[in-house]
């Protein structure tokens, strides 16, 4: 099926072409960063984790939404998904794949990456973590490439796929939650121990990542001759909604808990990403264009009249992702390591390096999404369209 | 036509993945069957069950004297001065802190000024419920069995730092880069260095109490240092604890901590 | 062939990549390494011992070392008790390094010949040349008699230095040691039969192995005089000339 990928007109060649000189790009300075180590990037002692695990964090959560257009279709026979299933499945490949390569830029020493296998640490969230992530890629792969090529030949999937899609709905939650327990354990970091970290997650996830499948959606149907489908994008609308309603209201809870309990502990890393803390507020400004973002859209997804034109839903959708992408990625992380232990303040902002390795990875991600979705889009456009199940 | 080209090809990658993980789950489970031979410790070492720090702020009588400490560890373990162009990327496995913010949550506007101002020598506490030591994914920072050290395995580390973000006392630090050419004072040739890519922190000086030694703060804090063995009644660090009023940094966290500190009263003044 | 324009070029450019390290490497046939266990503190040693035997150290020196740190570092043993008994710190830096301070002659001989790279030393200290030379050795200003000059005697198109030389070459290096003032004069020969040129060269190599076995020692260049003879090839007796002549003289750069 790969040989799909490689037929395409002048649009899709300076797209792909593109993609490839931004991972260019992004190689050359991974290399510079492998052999001079991490010094190059703006994360120090305080702020020890930075850019690259906040775009896994993030990416973490668009790979785990893959669930939202798969649990309807095959738990609940919701046709209308029939045909954007496969678009889910296989936006959560690169995203999946996108972590792990995050996760490998971000290591101090990558070839020693095995040892997390030889020398398995069950009390270890990361350990987990390593595991989940490979099996989801694996699942996903699996799923995705078996269905499409049932498709392709005019077939029902063979019918040992099932199972693996029930795992598969399973095993998509708990990839972020495992992600989420990484934060939501670690006693000396009051801004992530709390008890909704993981349903944070989920909520923004099940918000951002049917998001950027909405736009994705759209510009399949601009650019090729398949359509998901109006209902389908109208419904992740509607689950784009109400995660995004949760997920803003969880935020509010947060809040909450930490300025009327007024305890110094909670409350400082909210005023340093909203305010400023003792002169530092770097942030802030980025913190306030997120919330305003989310505001605008929900004002927008809020009313059924203006999600049903797409333009609008599409903008909706943009401001949510990233507004989502900020918080969960920047605001959460650097939030977390400020002020550090001692209540002092380091600032964190990545360095240009830094930012290149990051848009390789993304360019990487996206090359194999445009490849994946090259192969469905005309697998789909030849068949007809449904999934069958 | 037996078999087409997808399926001999799909066969052909299948048997090459399934081989060469194979024989690499083959041969580590031999080196970990392998002769292993005699290995005894050394019986000049010191031990004990939960190695333990009393630092009483009372003995320090100049910021020289708590300087030589941090002299004496980082030279004795080739710590590396920061990148003057990158200072927040230090390396640093003792140092100073005020009282606000060794011990953070305990503010208070009216506290006297000399204990405000008090140099409180911050270390790894080696505690006995580390956080660090249960989110390291390969065991690299490992809790010794012998003797409650939190060690470090730098051959180990692969560098992710999930250890720097679980402790909550900001005892470790990254190796952002090689540290060789930043190691201003002359090397210890007993010591390794470390490389870029692992974290590092003070670890009890083990391989100077394996030799019998104190370690090189408590050796050159002049009595200011107390260093034994908690489980051990009569030890230094005991005697210290009996007879004074001592605190630890952030007990709430669970993480019972082995370094205890003497803060003391006026005669200090 | 379908498309055997693109089949045949890719062809030649995969045999091409392919055959790089052969071709690359043409004519550098790589020499047998030949680790040198000349160094000061194994020359003093009465009978040359590693830990265990050269065979068991050459196959498993690296699972040795292996399962030292796992010993040292997780599990708090230290000592190590070796085949014949005797007890060793197990320390690569500390012991191992101790004896064999030529590492770019011993170690790196080995791994460059097979093209291996232990990161070891990003983390190890490599000693010095010199290093680990008793520090009584070097602090003893005692005014020993000077030791008279000896002739080191060499197989014949040889220039490795017997064995039972060893003994003299160290009683001299450790004069030079104590002695800061003195030098050593140092003179290859060879005998009459052979081609001149080689000859020339083979009295140059016996010189310059003499004078490593100083410089293991620690001994600076300043003080290693390389006093080259009028007539290289020595005397009537065969055996005799193939030697060289090192003698001790006072005042550095004679």
């Amino acid at each position: 099926m790969l040989e799909k990928a490689l037929k395409g007109g002048r649009t899709y060649w300076t797209w792909v072409a593109a993609l490839l000189a931004v991972i260019g790009v992004g190689v050359a300075c991974y290399i510079y960063q492998f052999f001079m180590g991490l010094g190059i990037t703006g994360m120090s002692r305080d702020v020890s984790w930075g850019f690259y695990i906040a775009q896994f964090t993030f990416l973490v959560g668009v790979a785990a939404s893959g669930v939202m257009v798969v649990l309807p279709f095959y738990l609940h026979d919701y046709k209308a998904f029939g045909k954007i299933t496969i678009l889910g499945e296989f936006l959560a490949i690169p995203a999946v794949l996108m972590c792990m390569l995050f996760i490998f830029v971000d290591m101090g020493q990558p070839l020693r990456v095995l040892n997390v296998l030889l020398h398995p640490t069950l009390n270890s969230v990361m350990f987990y973590d390593m595991c989940v992530l490979a099996g989801y890629l694996v699942l996903n792969i699996l799923v995705g490439w078996t269905s499409l090529g049932a498709e392709r030949k005019g077939v029902a999937p063979p019918k040992w796929v099932k199972p693996f899609v029930i795992l598969s709905i399973a095993w998509a939650p708990s990839i972020h939650t495992v992600t989420a327990f990484l934060y939501a354990g670690l006693p000396g970091r009051h801004f992530w121990l709390s008890a909704i970290m993981a349903a944070r997650f989920l909520a923004s996830a099940f918000a951002g990542g049917p998001a950027l499948l909405i736009i994705l959606a759209l510009i399949v149907r601009k650019y090729s001759k398949f359509d998901p489908g109006k209902e389908a994008i109208q419904t992740l609308g509607k689950i784009v909604t109400y995660f995004m309603i949760t997920s803003t209201f969880f935020l509010g809870l947060e809040f909450f808990t930490a300025f009327y309990s007024g305890i110094p502990g909670h409350m400082q890393s909210f005023i340093y990403l909203y305010k400023g803390l003792e002169g530092h507020h770097q942030l802030v400004p980025l913190m306030w264009i997120s919330t305003i973002f989310a505001v605008i859209a929900l004002c927008i997804l809020v009313f059924p009249f203006l999600r049903r034109n797409e333009t609008i839903l599409a903008i909706a959708a943009g401001l949510v992702f990233i507004s989502l992408w900020i918080d969960k990625g920047f605001g959460l992380i650097v939030g977390g390591f400020v002020p550090n232990p001692f209540e002092g303040i380091t600032e964190y902002w990545p360095t240009t390096p830094e930012f290149l390795i990051a848009a390789g990875v993304w360019a990487i991600g996206f090359l194999v999404l445009t490849i994946l979705y090259k192969i469905a889009v005309s697998i789909k456009e030849e068949s007809g369209g449904e999934a069958i199940h | 036509m037996g078999v087409n080209r997808r399926e001999f090809l799909k066969f052909v990658s299948m048997s090459t993945l399934l081989g060469l993980g194979g024989t690499t789950v083959a041969a580590s489970v031999k080196k970990e069957l392998e002769a292993s031979g005699p290995y005894i410790p050394d019986p000049k070492g010191i031990n004990a069950k939960r190695w333990a720090m009393a630092v009483d702020m009372r003995k320090f009588k100049s910021d020289e004297d708590i300087q030589k400490c941090i002299d004496a560890c980082h030279q004795v373990h080739n710590v590396p001065e920061a990148d003057p162009a990158h200072p927040t990327q230090e390396i640093k496995w003792i140092w100073t802190e005020s009282y606000e913010r060794a011990f953070p949550g305990n503010e208070d506007e009216y506290l006297a000024a000399h204990y405000k101002h008090m140099p409180f020598l911050i270390l790894c506490n080696h505690c006995e419920n580390p956080p660090c030591v249960r989110v390291c994914p390969t065991k690299a920072t490992f809790k010794r069995h012998t003797d409650g050290i939190v060690m470090m395995d730098m051959h180990r580390c692969i560098g992710c730092r999930f250890c720097m973000a679980a402790c909550p006392y900001g005892a470790r630090s990254f190796n952002f880069r090689d540290p060789r050419p930043f190691i201003k004072r002359d090397l210890n040739q007993e010591f390794p260095t470390r490389t870029k890519g692992v974290v590092e922190k003070c670890t009890f000086c083990y391989e100077r109490l394996a030799k019998g030694l104190q370690p090189a703060c408590a050796e050159v804090s002049n009595g200011a240092i107390a260093f034994g063995d908690l489980d051990d009644p009569e030890s230094p660090v005991r005697k210290v604890i009996d007879n004074n009023f001592t605190i630890r940094r952030k007990p709430e966290l669970g993480t019972h901590p082995s370094v205890y500190y003497v803060i003391g009263g006026q005669e200090h003044a | 062939m379908y498309d055997s324009g693109k089949i045949i070029a890719g062809l030649i450019i995969f045999i091409v990549i392919a055959s790089l390290p052969f071709t690359m490497n043409l004519g550098k046939a790589s020499i047998k390494p030949e680790p040198s266990i000349n160094t000061f503190a194994i020359n003093q040693m009465a009978k040359k011992q590693c830990i265990e035997s050269k065979a068991y150290m050459k196959t498993t020196h690296m699972q040795m070392l292996n399962n030292w740190r796992d010993e040292v570092v997780r599990d708090g043993n230290r000592l190590y008790v070796a085949s014949d008994g005797k007890e060793y710190n197990m320390s690569l830096q500390n012991t191992c390094m101790h004896c064999h301070t030529n590492k770019d002659k011993f170690c790196d001989e080995c791994h460059n010949y097979v093209a291996v790279k232990p990161y070891c030393w990003d983390c190890h200290i490599v000693p010095k040349e010199g290093a680990f030379v008793p520090v009584a050795a070097k602090a003893a200003p005692a005014p020993a008699a000077v030791p008279g000059p000896i002739n080191v005697h060499f197989a014949v198109g040889k220039y490795d230095i017997p064995d039972e030389a060893q003994h003299g070459l160290t009683a001299l290096a450790a004069y030079l040691q104590k002695n800061e003032s003195a030098s050593v004069v140092i003179s290859g020969y060879t005998d009459k039969t052979g081609d001149p040129a080689k000859n020339e060269e083979l009295a140059k190599n016996r010189a310059k192995a003499v004078r490593e076995v100083f410089r293991a020692a620690g001994i600076s260049d300043e003080r290693i005089v390389m006093k080259k003879p009028e007539v290289i090839t020595g005397s009537a007796d065969n055996a005799e000339a193939r030697r060289v002549d090192v003698s001790i003289a006072e005042g550095k750069g004679v």
